[in-house]
């Protein structure tokens, strides 16, 4: 298994960890008031599912691409 | 053949780049709120025009056929590296001017304040630096163009995503929905060109498989490939194009190189010649027949003016012969007697890759190929030396009787490329009938 791949593997991982704390924030009493108001969920838990998805994707590719 | 740029279409397009990198700015000055100090005011204009630049960099990457098509992929690729250093440079000032005017925006760096946005915002920072840097230096750094291009790609998206997202959740200029909403498919649709040209276009290209039929030496370590379309119609060219190819299993690599396209626009097969210069041009010897094979493209906009009476002065230096010799078959194909002058330049005879092919088409009537030898053999009767001002001015003295225009075309080595069109701008040849291909962006 090349670097690319263990970074692939990596990013993938840590983007699942943090799309997973992104869901456990949004389910927290600030985000259910801030979705009630607003709309939208807390700033930091749109970070964790922005960085969270940006992260599998990236991870996805590097395990898809061939050298 | 078509051949020129699309004047109408550049400027369509250079309107619609410029409308689309202004488009946050301009978002963002829709019944702005109170504006702040003039500093932080000035800071956050940076910052959205920084992202703008960015974000349109995906139609510039020079991958896109319908784009380059009105520039020629090489001006646009030059475009785009100065366009996204800009984009950097405004990008990096934001945060700047925005800290000198109010030190109390250090809080959005502040990992204490809020870890995951602070995070984020340290890594689209360091992922700006790293996409100009790697660019500016890739050689320096040891980085091979796969990786660089892996890395390029990757990065552009991490930029694109996490640059949307801060702009988006400040939420000071672009607070209504509608604002956020353009900005988010903007972005999306940078995001989405990305994707189509490095993963689903390749992705798709698996339909259209290729065979290699040979492989043969050519004079001047050089090798060339012959291909033929396994199962589908082949490609259509124009000579002068040339195509990515990936060699292997599946067109989902990153091993993709291009070449001129070396062959008649006419063939069914499809060929290209490549001189051992790099990893994976000295393997190309070792490719078998029967290899899979895989093309992107065409592209480029290298090609002869359509107008048969437009006289052709070819400048090549080395393997950058390779267009031309394909030009040159396809007028020969098509049956078309055109007035062309080819000076080609190589250190001695042995050098000059496909020299056999090119006499026999410098047979053709109204056609001439003129060898430059930097050590020529002591019988040697043709032109010596490096191609300078005096060799190039006979040539259009000679196209000078000819009725039509002159179109000046040159590939090789860029000071031959450069002397070519500093000599021709002082022989009074516009500058929009000069062409160059230039391969080596990064």
């Amino acid at each position: 298994m090349n670097a690319m791949k263990l970074v692939g593997i990596a990013l993938l991982v840590a983007g699942l960890v943090l799309l997973f704390l992104g869901y456990q924030s949004s389910q927290g009493w600030d985000d259910q008031i801030s979705e009630a108001i607003t709309g939208e969920y807390t700033d930091s838990t749109m970070w964790y599912w922005i960085v969270g998805g940006v992260s599998s994707v990236i991870g996805l590719v590097l395990l898809t691409i061939k050298r | 053949m078509k051949g020129r740029y699309s004047w109408a279409q550049a400027l369509g397009w250079i309107g619609l780049i410029l409308f689309l990198a202004l488009l946050p700015l301009f978002l963002a000055g829709w019944r702005a709120p109170p504006s702040r100090h003039v500093m932080v005011e000035l800071g956050a204009s940076l910052g959205l025009l920084g992202l703008g630049l960015l974000l349109v960099q995906a139609l510039t990457s020079g991958r896109l056929a319908w784009v380059a098509s009105s520039f020629g992929a090489d001006n646009l690729t030059h475009f785009h590296r100065h366009l996204g250093l800009i984009g950097v440079c405004l990008v990096l000032g934001h945060p700047l001017v925005l800290l000198l005017a109010e030190p109390a925006f250090i809080s959005y760096l502040d990992p204490r304040v809020d870890l995951v946005r602070a995070l984020a915002l340290w890594l689209v920072l360091m992922a700006i630096v790293f996409i100009a840097a790697s660019s500016l230096w890739r050689l320096r750094f040891g980085l091979s163009y796969e990786l660089w291009r892996l890395l390029h790609g990757l990065l552009a998206v991490v930029i694109i995503v996490l640059g949307t997202g801060h702009a988006l959740m400040v939420d000071h200029y672009l607070s209504s929905p509608w604002q956020k909403a353009v900005l988010a498919l903007m972005a999306a649709a940078g995001v989405g060109t990305v994707a189509w040209t490095r993963l689903v276009r390749p992705w798709l290209g698996r339909r259209r498989p290729w065979r290699v039929v040979s492989v043969s030496p050519e004079r001047g370590q050089a090798w060339t490939v012959r291909l033929a379309a396994d199962g589908h119609a082949g490609l259509q060219f124009q000579p002068g194009q040339f195509a990515w190819f990936s060699f292997g299993s599946g067109p989902m690599t990153l091993q993709q190189h291009p070449f001129s396209l070396a062959g008649s626009a006419v063939d069914v097969e499809i060929r290209f010649t490549a001189s051992e210069a790099g990893d994976f041009t000295s393997s190309i010897k070792h490719l078998e027949p029967g290899t899979k094979a895989w093309l992107e493209g065409p592209f480029g906009s290298f090609v002869p003016d359509h107008d048969p009476t437009t006289a052709l002065l070819m400048v090549a230096g080395g393997i950058g012969v390779t267009p031309f010799v394909s030009m040159l078959e396809t007028f020969r194909d098509r049956g078309i007697d055109r007035r062309v002058i080819l000076v080609y330049a190589n250190p001695t005879l042995e050098d000059a890759t496909l020299s056999e092919a090119l006499a026999s088409l410098a047979e053709r009537p109204g056609t001439e190929l003129v060898h430059v030898l930097e050590d020529p053999p002591d019988d040697w009767s043709g032109e010596r030396g490096l191609i300078d001002e005096s060799l190039l001015q006979s040539c259009l003295e000679r196209l000078a009787d000819h009725d039509g225009p002159i179109q000046v075309m040159t590939c090789g080595p860029e000071p031959v490329m450069d002397q070519v069109e500093s000599v021709m701008r002082r022989c009074g040849i516009p500058w929009q009938r000069i062409f160059s291909e230039r391969f080596e962006i990064v």
